[in-house]
């Protein structure tokens, strides 16, 4: 979906002094997932989702949506491919969430923005999506936080963008509002198939709702990969300063497992942890018993896959053992 | 969003308004004429009534009101965009310092030919009041044309508001230098001009002003739906694929355009372009432009009709100064919006 390919972003100082933030960005996202960008304050999170949405000109590199340059694409023709969500507020005491959300169709609308037949249910069915159908009529300063950002998640949905990109999505959100708001996000990308790049301090919640973190810091190159797998082979540490320090690995993982599971994990506490985080965020169901019918046994950042006591294979990589696993229990 | 039921009640309510002003600003003054002759004027039958009505009505009260209702909407258009296009409630057409470019146009008309010719502008009769229109027309779009140029270089909305007001106190400062060094009769024509007036636009200009008028609020509906999508905020815009920079520039245009050739015509019109918007805003109770647009419109040409029937009053003597009756109107309107939204308001906290 999108492909950053030797980018460089920064911010222009005064006398036209072009200050990049990061060496040049590789990055990639494919379709269907939730990535979630993260870096410290002032690490260049917002200038990198700034260019990713056009709003601000890369100094080099490219962007390539669905294989298209981005520079190419005329404003109208982006806002086809790309959605935004923001933290900018809207103050206007007269705006009702239904006009909001019906902008969400600007892209295809006529030069009076009127709304076809089509477009009243896209825009119906996005509220609907969001569960906020029954605020249509009032005003946005009248809603919480929370209900701002699903208008604006709702609007995103309007416009009918293959890729939605939220800039700190959780910023103004309790904690119960900040778990809905992911499993919104997961249940966009897994049944409407859309691809979800958003920022945010919360590495928590991150870790364990998104398929791929984007990572970057101050004058290291940006890293990409299963959020486990950044975690276990310690660059996620390196990366966001002490990220221990922000993720309990207290909570009871036993309510991730199930008897009648099938995937049983050997391994150090805090490895297995996380392994098992990510083989339950895939759907695998995890189970308490040795004797199950998938073994994994994770040593030495290696892990050893046994089939009903047969090894199928062994591999350094959560990402390849994922691919593993599903080609076992499809 | 259609018009609901409600608000095409209020938009026909506010049509007959402003054609009932229209008509009484046609009917009343210092001179009675009969209805039955002013309906004879205006189907044309000239042999009908006396010459004098016919000059009266025709020449007098028709350019009058024809002035007043285009300054009305057009200046309300103006506001309506740069409040939209500064996300700034009390932006109005002066605030770019159009209208501070037109009065030191003016002042300086008066300062040179004093000066120059040893005669006050104020004795060269027809001749000085076109010369007027013209200093002014000058000022309003050497400023105009300073804002545009600068906010092609200048992305931000705020700059350019600042830069505006700026160049509004360098205008006014330089006119009331001139002021200073001005003859008692400049200054009386000064202050007459600054107070506004309806009725420097003769028989042969209208035409020309319908015209320039028209043709930019028909501009101004090619930006309904930009301005729709600025209300969400810049970015917002951006990513529902407008060009915000060259639709907010766009909307300087006109709305400067609009300012400047109105005041040149008409002086510089107080609280009409502040007030409108609100007024339009609150009795709709939306934001939505493809409501704003029409309303601000027809509620600007109708408070200017009302304004300049009231400063024609029988009972006064004269006329009184245009800029008096809106700012007198317009002030305590705004006042009443601010307080009865109050509770709107209290909720964004």
């Amino acid at each position: 979906m999108i492909q950053i390919k030797e980018l460089l972003i920064g911010y222009q100082a005064p006398k036209g002094v072009k200050i990049p933030l990061l060496p040049p960005i590789n990055l990639n996202l494919e379709k269907g997932m939730v990535c979630g960008l993260i870096g410290a304050n002032g690490a260049g999170k917002t200038t990198l989702l700034r260019t990713v949405t056009g709003y601000i000109k890369p100094f080099g590199g490219t962007i390539l949506l669905n294989g298209k340059s981005m520079a190419s694409l005329s404003n109208a023709q982006r806002a086809k491919y790309i959605s935004v969500v923001l933290t900018d507020r809207i103050e206007d005491p007269f705006l009702q969430v239904g006009h909001i959300v019906s902008m969400g169709r600007h892209p295809y609308t006529g030069f009076m923005g009127k709304l076809q037949v089509n477009d009243e249910m896209i825009v119906q069915e996005a509220m609907e999506l969001v569960g906020i159908s029954h605020l249509q009529s009032n005003r946005m300063t009248t809603l919480s936080d929370g209900e701002r950002q699903k208008v604006m998640i709702a609007k995103a949905l309007a416009q009918n963008t293959p890729l939605i990109i939220l800039d700190e999505p959780a910023a103004f959100l309790d904690y119960p509002s900040r778990i809905e708001l992911m499993l919104l996000l997961k249940k966009l990308a897994y049944e409407k198939e859309k691809t979800i790049l958003l920022s945010s301090h919360d590495l928590e919640i991150l870790m364990r709702n998104a398929d791929q973190l984007w990572l970057i810091a101050r004058g290291k190159p940006a890293v990409e990969g299963l959020p486990e797998q950044l975690i276990l082979d310690g660059r996620l540490n390196t990366y966001f300063g002490s990220a221990d320090l922000f993720i309990s690995h207290d909570f009871d993982d036993t309510k991730q497992m199930n008897l009648s599971g099938t995937v049983f994990v050997e391994s150090d506490k805090k490895s297995g942890f996380w392994i098992k985080n990510a083989l339950s965020k895939r759907g695998f169901v995890l189970s308490q018993n040795p004797e199950s019918f998938i073994h994994i046994n994770y040593q030495n950042n290696a892990y050893v896959i046994k089939n009903k006591n047969e090894v199928v294979c062994s591999t350094g990589s959560l990402a390849k053992l994922l691919e593993e696993l599903s080609k076992i229990l499809p | 969003m259609k018009p609901s039921g409600n608000k095409l009640l209020l938009f026909i309510f506010l049509l007959i308004f402003m054609g009932g002003m229209f008509f009484i600003n046609l009917v009343s003054g210092s001179v009675f004429i009969p209805f039955r002759d002013v309906l004879s004027v205006l189907s044309g039958a000239k042999s009908a009534v006396p010459d004098a009505y016919w000059t009266i009505v025709r020449e007098f009260r028709l350019n009058q009101a024809t002035t007043a209702l285009l300054s009305g909407a057009g200046l309300a258009v103006a506001g309506l965009l740069m409040q939209t296009v500064f996300r700034n409630p009390l932006a109005d057409p002066s605030i770019l310092g159009i209208s501070s470019g037109a009065s030191l146009g003016v002042a300086l008309l008066l300062w040179v030919t004093t000066a120059a010719g040893g005669q006050a502008l104020l004795h060269y009769g027809f001749w000085g009041s076109v010369g007027i229109s013209l200093a002014a027309s000058f000022g309003a779009f050497s400023v105009l044309f300073i804002i545009l140029f600068v906010s092609r270089r200048i992305g931000s909305m705020t700059s350019i508001l600042i830069i505006g007001l700026m160049i509004s106190y360098i205008g006014g400062a330089l006119t009331g230098l001139i002021k200073y060094y001005s003859n008692k009769d400049d200054i009386y024509t000064f202050v007459l001009w600054g107070m506004g007036s309806f009725s420097n636009v003769g028989s042969s200009m209208i035409p020309y002003l319908i015209v320039v008028v028209f043709l930019a609020l028909l501009s101004a509906i090619l930006l309904i739906k930009p301005l729709n999508l600025l209300l969400l905020g810049e970015r917002y815009a951006f990513a529902l694929g407008t060009n915000v920079q060259r639709n907010q520039w766009f909307a300087l245009l006109i709305g400067g355009f609009l300012t400047a050739i109105i005041t040149a015509f008409s002086g510089p019109i107080a609280f009409i372009g502040l007030a409108v918007p609100h007024l339009a805003r609150n009795l709709f109770r939306t934001s939505d432009h493809r409501i704003l647009m029409p309303a601000v419109i027809i509620i600007g040409a109708s408070l200017a009709l009302l304004c300049n029937w009231i400063a024609r009053l029988p009972g006064f003597d004269g006329s009184l100064p245009i800029n008096a009756i809106t700012s007198l109107i317009g002030a305590p309107m705004v006042i009443w919006i601010i307080v009865s939204r109050k509770n709107l308001y209290r909720e964004n906290v």
